[in-house]
C-alpha cells in the first residue's frame, strides 16, 4: 500500500451527481488536483469522475458548463486522465466555444466568464500535450481545425484569451494554421479598426493583436520564410517613412540635413514596376485636413500603431531564422528623434499657431513611441546594438529640450520639461538601458544634459497659476489685489500643501538612470557631487522604509561601489542612514581564505587520500564534490582536527593560524588574524610544517608550527607547505 | 555541475590531429574534433548548438565545428593568419576577436560576419588574448612585448571618429607576451596579471593601467593562472615546473597581509624555495604550455609541449588525472562549466533544427551602406542555438509548477458572478412566488376573470351612453 495521508475519489463522486453545482469547488479541486487520489482510484472512480466532467461540459446551463471546465482543467493535471480523456474534453470544449455560449445580442457576464474559462481551459490542456509526439499526433492534431474555427469565431467577444491561444498556435502549429489565415487577418484587422482601435485595448491585448497580426504576415508561408519576413520588414519600414513624410507637408524638412541623410538611408518605395507591384501598404492611406490641427494626429496615431507592428516584427519568437536590417529599424526610430521644429521650421503657408502647436504635439507622441521602443532595444538585441551606442546616445541628448540663451549658455527649458514629464521619461529610461550595455564610457558629453535633466525632475515645484508667475513675489502682490484673492491666499499661508513633488515614477526612473550611469562612466566632480547629494536625501526620506526601494537600493550601492574622481566616499553618511547587509563587505574588508587541508567532515578527499576543505564551512565553495579515491572514505574517516600553532622566531609568541574559522576582519593594509579557540588536536596524524615570513627592514620571523606528531599515514606527501614571502630589497624598483 | 577542459594541439604528429572535451573531475570524454591543430582556438560552450572557432596554423583561415560533429563545419578565410582567438559574448551577441601574424586585431560580429574593426595594435603578432568576465574589456599581448589594454565597445563602434585607441599600453615587460589572465570584479577592480618569456609576472590595475607587483621568477614563464578568488598565482615555467605564489601571507606581525600592491617586487625563484614547498612537478622536463584553475579554486589543469595534461590537485601538488594526450604541444586549454541537469532544446521541441551556418567572415572592413542596413541573422527560438544567444533566462517550454492556490483564488472570483445572480434570480422568483399565495388566498383567477368581464360590459354600456349623449349634445351645438 502507497502513501494513505489523502482523500479518495470516492468521497468526491456522490457530489457531481446530476450536473449538481451545490459543491464546493473549493473543496474538490484540491482533491482531483492531488497525484496520489488519482494514482490510486479504481479504474471505475475514475472513469465515474472523468465522465461526471465531462457531463458538466455538455450541459446547457452556463454556471454548469463553468463549473465543468474547471474540473476539467484541475483533471487534467493527471497524465494518467490527459491521455485517456483529453481528446473528448477538447471536443466538449470546442463545442461550448463554437456555441459562443450562446451569446446572441446582449452579453450576459455569466456566459463570458464560462467562455472565458472554457478557453483557458482548452489552452492548458493544450499546453500539456504540446510537444508531446504520439498525444499530439492523436489528439490535438485531428481537433486542431475545429478548435482554431470556434476561436476565431469568438475573437471579436473575448478577444484576450483567443489571441493568447492563437500566439501559441502561430508558434507551434503553423501548417493547421494556414487555411485560416485570412479568416484570422479579417477578425484582427476588425480589433485594430484601422488606428482606432489599438488604442482603446490595454496594453496586454494591444502586445497580444499586434503581435499575431504581424506573425500572421510571414509565419504561415510553406515556403521562403525568411525571405517573406524580410521583405514584410522592409515594406513595413517604406510603409512607415511615407507616412512620416506627410510631415513635409508642413514642415520644412529640407532644412535640417542630418534628417535628409536619415529619410536617405532608409528603403524607399522600389522604382521597380514588379517589386512596386509586390508593395501593399498594410493600412488605408490618412485622410488629413490641414485646416482641423486635431487631423494632425492621425498621423501620431498611425505611426503608433506601425511602430508596435515594428516592435512585434523585431520581438516575436521566430520559428525560423531570420535575416533582419537592424540599421534600418534604428534609423527610422533616430528619424523620429531627430525631427525638431528648431530645425525644420513651418512652412510659411501654415500660420496658425493651433496647427504649429498641434503638429509639436503630434512630434512629441511620435518621439515618446519611438523611445519606447528604443528603450526595449538593449533587451531584443544586446551587444549587437553596441555598435550604435554612440549615435543613439547623442539622439537621447539631443531630444532634450533646451534653448540657446543670448549669452551663448544653453539651459533645459523647465516649462516644456513640466509638461512633457511622460516623453523626459522615456528619454531617461531609453539612455540608461544603452548604458547598461557597457562601461567606461569615454564620450560622457551627451551624458551631462541628462543628468541635468534628471536632477531638475526630481525637484519640488509650485504650480504656475500665471504667466507672471515666474517673475517671483509680483505676482504674489497681484493675487491680493484681484478677484482670486481669497482661494489662492492659501498660497500664501500654505504653501507647503500646493508643492508639487516628484512622483513614485520619476523617482524610480531617476534612481535607475543614476545607478547606471554612475555605473558606466567617470562624471566630472561636481556632476557626480550633485548626484550624491540626491542619493543622500533620497536616502533620508526613505530611511525608514520596511521594504527598501530595489532602484534606491541599486544607487546606493552603485555610489559607494563607484566613488568617481574624487573618490570621496558616502559609505560614513550612508551607513550612518541605513543598515545594508552589502555595506558591512566595506566596513569589514576581508581577504578571501587560503585553500587549507580539510578540518571537517566534508572536505574533498585528494588522491593522496588528504581531505581538502576550502574555507570554513559557512563559504560557497563547492567543498562536496568527490575526486575519484577509492579508499576516500577510510581516509576521511581518519582525518580530523588539526592543530595548528604559529610560533615567531623566538618560540614566544604562539596563536592558532590556521584554523577553520579565521577571518581577518579589519582594514585591507593591515589584518590581524582573529583570536580563536585552540583547536584540538585529535588525530591520529599530525605534522609539522613551518611557515616563514619575512619583511624587510625587520628581524622578526613568524613560523607556523603544525604539530603533527602521529602521522602514521607515510604515503602522504600533504604539508601545509612553508610560505616564504621575502620582500626585502625587493620595493628598489 | 560539472567542469570539462577543453584542449587542442598547435601541431600534431597523427593524422587524425585529435583536440578533446573531458571532464576533469570524472572519466567521462565528452566530444573529440578531427583536423583540429591550431595556433588558437575558442570554444563558446559544451552543449547542443555551441561552436569552436580555430585558428589554423599557417594558413589564413577558421575553422568552424559544432557541437556533436568531429569534423569541421565551415572554413573561413581571413585576411591573414591568426596567432590568437577569442569568442566573446557580450549581452547576448557573440563577436570574434583575432590576433594576426602582422600584429593586428580583428574584431568580427558573428550575427553579421561584419568586420568591424582591424586594428594595428602590435608591432610583431599577437600572442594572447583575454577578455573580462563580462565582455566589456579586451587585453592583447604580442611578441613585441606590450600588452594593450581596449575597451571592446571602441573597437565595435560604427562611428570610427575619433579611431580607437587603447585605453592603456603597458610597456614593462622586456620579451614577448606569452600569456594574460583577467580577475574578476566591478570594472574598478578587475585585475591583470601577464607573464612573459623575460621570466617575470606583472600585475596591473585595469582600470588605471597602473603596475602593481612584479613577480619574478627567474625563467621564462610560458603560461599563467590565477585562483578565482586571488588568493594564488600559479605560473607554468619553461623548465616544467609550475610554481605557487600565494598572493597573501602572514607578516612579521603575525597579520595576514596582502602579497601584492604599491609597485613591490615578489621574488618566486627556486632560490626562494629550497625545499620545494610551492611547486608542482607533474611535467617533469616539458615546458608548461597552459595553465587553468577550476572554478572551485582546488584543482589547476596544466598542459606541456609534449602534449600531456594534467589534472593536479593544488593542496597536495599531486597529479589527481592524466587526461588523454595530445600528438603535439598543447596551444590552448580552457576549463568549461557545464550544467548536467540541462535539457537540451531539441529533447523538447519536435522540430529540432540543425543549427544555422554563421554568415561567413568578411575579409574586408564594413561598408557604409553595411553600416545603414546592418543585416543581423537571428536563429529561430526554441533552438539550441537560438537559446545560447537568447537573453530569456527561463526556457519557456519548461513549465513550472501547476499553481493550485492561485487556480483556486481565480475560481473564487469567477464564482462570485454566478452567486450574485443566482441571487437576484432568486430574489426575483420569490417575489412571483409572493404574489401567487396572496391570490390563492383571497379570490381565485377565475373570480377576478369574471369580474373582470362584468367591469368591462359595464364599462362598455357606461361608453355607449355616454358617446349617445356626446352626439346628441353636438347636434344640439350645431343648432344653436
Amino acid at each position: 500500500m502507497g502513501y494513505q495521508g489523502f482523500v479518495g475519489l470516492d468521497v468526491v463522486i456522490p457530489h457531481l451527481k446530476d450536473n449538481s453545482v451545490e459543491a464546493d469547488l473549493m473543496e474538490i479541486l484540491p482533491i482531483l488536483a492531488d497525484e496520489n487520489a488519482v494514482n490510486e482510484a479504481s479504474k471505475a472512480d475514475l472513469t465515474h469522475v472523468t465522465s461526471r466532467a465531462a457531463n458538466y461540459l455538455r450541459s446547457n446551463q452556463s454556471e454548469v458548463r463553468w463549473f465543468g471546465t474547471k474540473l476539467v482543467h484541475v483533471l487534467c493535471l493527471h497524465p494518467r486522465i490527459i491521455a485517456s480523456d483529453a481528446g473528448n474534453y477538447i471536443s466538449a470544449l470546442t463545442k461550448i466555444i463554437e456555441s459562443k455560449c450562446y451569446i446572441t445580442s446582449t452579453i450576459d457576464v455569466r456566459q463570458m466568464t464560462c467562455l472565458e474559462s472554457a478557453i483557458s481551459t482548452l489552452d492548458f490542456i493544450m499546453d500539456k500535450i504540446r510537444h508531446k509526439v504520439a498525444l499530439t499526433r492523436e489528439i490535438l492534431t485531428p481537433r486542431l481545425p475545429s478548435i482554431i474555427q470556434s476561436l476565431v469565431s469568438v475573437m471579436y467577444l473575448c478577444p484576450k484569451p483567443a489571441n493568447f491561444v492563437l500566439q501559441k498556435l502561430l508558434m507551434n502549429n503553423t501548417t493547421t494554421l494556414r487555411p485560416f489565415t485570412t479568416k484570422i487577418q479579417k477578425e484582427l484587422r476588425i480589433l485594430l479598426d484601422d488606428d482606432e482601435g489599438l488604442h482603446k485595448m490595454d496594453n496586454e491585448l494591444q502586445t497580444l493583436v499586434v503581435s499575431n497580426f504581424v506573425s500572421i504576415q510571414y509565419a504561415l508561408e510553406r515556403t521562403n520564410t525568411e525571405e517573406i519576413y524580410r521583405q514584410k520588414l522592409l515594406h513595413l519600414l517604406i510603409e512607415m517613412k511615407e507616412v512620416f513624410e506627410i510631415y513635409s507637408e508642413f514642415l520644412d524638412l529640407n532644412e535640417d540635413s542630418n534628417l535628409q541623410k536619415l529619410l536617405a538611408s532608409l528603403p524607399s518605395l522600389p522604382h521597380n514596376e514588379e517589386e512596386k507591384g509586390n508593395y501593399k501598404p498594410l493600412f488605408p492611406s490618412l485622410d488629413i485636413d490641414s485646416l482641423e490641427p486635431l487631423d494632425i494626429l492621425q498621423i501620431s496615431r498611425r505611426l503608433h500603431l506601425l511602430i508596435s507592428l515594428l516592435k512585434a516584427f523585431i520581438s516575436n519568437p521566430r520559428g525560423t531564422a531570420v535575416k533582419l536590417p537592424l540599421g534600418y529599424v534604428i534609423s527610422f526610430l533616430e528619424l523620429n528623434l531627430s525631427l525638431d521644429l528648431r530645425f525644420s521650421p513651418m512652412k510659411r503657408e501654415f500660420r496658425d499657431v493651433s496647427l504649429k502647436k498641434t503638429v509639436e504635439y503630434s512630434i512629441i507622441k511620435n518621439k515618446t513611441c519611438a523611445l519606447e521602443l528604443l528603450t526595449q532595444l538593449p533587451s531584443i538585441f544586446g551587444g549587437n546594438l553596441l555598435p550604435h551606442f554612440s549615435s543613439l546616445l547623442s539622439v537621447y541628448e539631443l531630444s532634450v529640450p533646451v534653448e540657446i540663451r543670448k549669452n551663448g549658455h544653453i539651459t533645459i527649458i523647465e516649462e516644456r520639461v513640466w509638461s512633457q514629464l511622460d516623453y523626459i521619461h522615456q528619454i531617461l529610461l531609453a539612455a540608461s538601458e544603452l548604458l547598461s550595455l557597457t562601461y567606461n564610457v569615454v564620450n560622457i558629453t551627451p551624458l551631462l544634459k541628462l543628468v541635468d535633466v534628471a536632477l531638475l525632475i526630481t525637484k519640488s515645484r509650485l504650480p504656475k497659476l500665471d504667466q507672471s508667475n515666474s517673475n517671483g513675489g509680483s505676482f504674489l502682490k497681484r493675487k491680493k489685489k484681484g478677484g482670486q484673492v481669497i482661494p489662492l491666499s492659501d498660497m500664501l499661508s500654505h504653501q507647503h500643501l500646493f508643492t508639487i513633488t516628484a512622483s513614485k515614477r520619476t523617482l524610480a526612473v531617476v534612481r535607475q538612470f543614476f545607478a547606471t550611469v554612475l555605473k558606466s562612466c567617470l562624471l566630472p566632480s561636481s556632476k557626480q557631487s550633485e548626484i550624491l547629494r540626491f542619493v543622500i536625501i533620497d536616502t533620508v526620506k526613505h530611511r525608514n522604509e520596511v521594504k527598501m526601494d530595489k532602484n534606491l537600493q541599486e544607487l546606493i550601492h552603485n555610489s559607494i561601489l563607484f566613488p568617481g574622481h574624487d573618490r570621496n566616499s558616502i559609505l560614513p553618511i550612508i551607513s550612518s542612514i541605513i543598515s545594508d547587509n552589502f555595506l558591512s563587505v566595506f566596513m569589514n574588508p576581508r581577504f578571501p581564505i587560503s585553500p587549507r587541508r580539510d578540518t571537517s567532515e566534508n572536505g574533498i578527499t585528494g588522491t593522496n587520500g588528504v581531505t581538502i576543505s576550502y574555507l570554513d564551512d559557512g563559504e560557497d565553495e563547492d567543498s562536496e564534490e568527490e575526486l575519484d579515491n577509492d579508499d576516500s572514505l577510510s581516509k576521511r574517516q581518519k582525518t580530523s582536527d588539526i592543530a595548528t600553532d604559529v610560533v615567531d622566531s623566538n618560540g614566544v609568541d604562539t596563536i592558532e593560524s590556521m584554523s577553520k574559522n579565521e577571518e581577518p576582519d579589519t582594514g585591507l593594509t593591515d589584518i590581524t588574524l582573529v583570536e580563536q579557540e585552540p583547536v584540538k588536536i585529535s588525530s591520529w596524524k599530525r605534522e609539522e610544517t613551518r611557515v616563514e615570513v619575512s619583511v624587510s627592514g625587520v628581524d622578526k620571523e613568524a613560523t607556523v608550527q603544525i604539530s603533527n606528531e602521529y602521522d602514521s599515514d607515510s604515503n602522504s606527501e600533504f604539508e601545509i607547505p612553508v610560505i616564504v614571502a621575502n620582500d626585502s630589497e625587493d620595493d628598489d624598483e | 555541475m560539472d567542469e570539462s577542459v577543453f584542449y587542442t594541439p598547435s601541431t600534431a604528429t597523427d593524422a587524425a590531429e585529435l583536440s578533446f572535451l573531458a571532464s576533469i573531475r570524472s572519466n567521462k570524454s565528452h566530444v573529440q574534433f578531427r583536423q583540429c591543430a591550431a595556433n588558437a582556438a575558442s570554444i563558446t560552450g559544451t552543449g547542443q548548438g555551441h561552436r569552436l572557432f580555430v585558428a589554423c596554423p599557417e594558413k589564413a583561415l577558421i575553422q568552424v565545428y559544432l557541437w556533436g560533429k568531429e569534423s569541421p563545419e565551415q572554413k573561413m578565410a581571413v585576411p591573414e593568419e591568426l596567432t590568437s582567438l577569442l569568442w566573446v559574448h557580450i549581452f547576448g551577441a557573440g563577436f570574434l576577436v583575432g590576433g594576426g601574424k602582422s600584429g593586428r586585431l580583428y574584431v568580427w560580429e558573428l550575427a553579421s560576419g561584419y568586420l568591424l574593426s582591424a586594428k594595428e595594435a602590435h608591432y610583431q603578432e599577437v600572442s594572447c588574448l583575454e577578455v573580462s568576465h563580462d565582455g566589456q574589456v579586451l587585453v592583447s599581448g604580442g611578441k613585441d612585448s606590450r600588452v594593450l589594454i581596449w575597451r571592446l565597445a571602441d573597437l565595435i563602434q560604427f562611428s570610427s571618429d575619433p579611431l580607437p585607441k587603447p585605453i592603456h599600453v603597458l610597456t614593462n615587460h622586456s620579451l614577448p607576451i606569452t600569456s594574460i589572465a583577467l580577475t574578476k570584479g566591478i570594472s574598478n577592480d578587475i585585475k591583470l596579471f601577464t607573464s612573459s618569456l623575460d621570466g617575470e609576472v606583472r600585475h596591473y590595475n585595469v582600470s588605471n593601467g597602473e603596475l602593481l607587483t612584479t613577480f619574478i621568477f627567474g625563467e621564462p614563464v610560458n603560461a599563467l593562472a590565477v585562483d578565482p578568488a586571488q588568493r594564488y598565482l600559479y605560473a607554468g615555467l619553461s623548465s616544467g615546473t609550475i610554481r605557487l605564489v600565494p598572493l597573501f601571507i602572514v607578516n612579521h606581525k603575525n597579520q595576514l597581509e596582502s602579497n601584492t600592491g604599491c609597485g613591490k617586487l615578489v621574488s618566486a625563484t627556486s632560490a626562494d624555495d629550497p625545499e620545494s614547498q610551492f611547486i608542482i612537478t607533474s611535467h617533469q622536463d616539458s615546458p608548461v604550455t597552459c595553465l587553468q584553475v577550476s572554478a572551485d579554486g582546488g584543482l589547476l589543469v596544466s598542459a606541456d609541449s609534449a602534449g600531456k595534461v594534467f589534472v593536479n590537485d593544488i593542496v597536495s601538488r599531486q597529479v589527481a588525472r592524466q587526461l588523454r594526450d595530445c600528438s603535439g604541444p598543447i596551444s590552448t586549454l580552457r576549463l568549461l562549466i557545464n550544467d548536467l541537469e540541462r535539457v537540451e532544446p531539441s529533447d523538447l521541441s519536435t522540430k529540432a533544427s540543425t543549427p544555422r551556418i554563421l554568415p561567413n567572415l568578411k575579409r574586408s572592413l564594413i561598408s557604409d551602406t553595411e553600416i545603414s542596413k546592418h543585416d543581423i541573422n537571428i536563429p529561430a527560438a526554441g533552438t539550441p542555438e537560438g537559446d545560447i544567444g537568447s537573453l530569456a533566462s527561463d526556457n519557456e517550454q519548461l513549465k513550472e509548477q501547476f499553481d493550485l492556490r492561485g487556480f483556486c483564488n481565480q475560481v473564487r472570483k469567477e464564482h462570485v458572478v454566478y452567486q450574485l445572480n443566482t441571487e437576484e434570480e432568486a430574489a426575483v422568483d420569490q417575489s412571483v412566488q409572493q404574489q401567487q399565495q396572496d391570490t390563492d388566498e383571497n379570490v381565485s383567477t377565475q373570480q377576478y376573470a369574471s369580474q373582470l368581464k362584468e367591469m368591462t360590459k359595464a364599462y362598455n354600456e357606461l361608453k355607449r351612453v355616454h358617446q349617445d349623449l356626446y352626439s346628441e349634445h353636438l347636434k344640439l351645438l350645431d343648432r344653436d
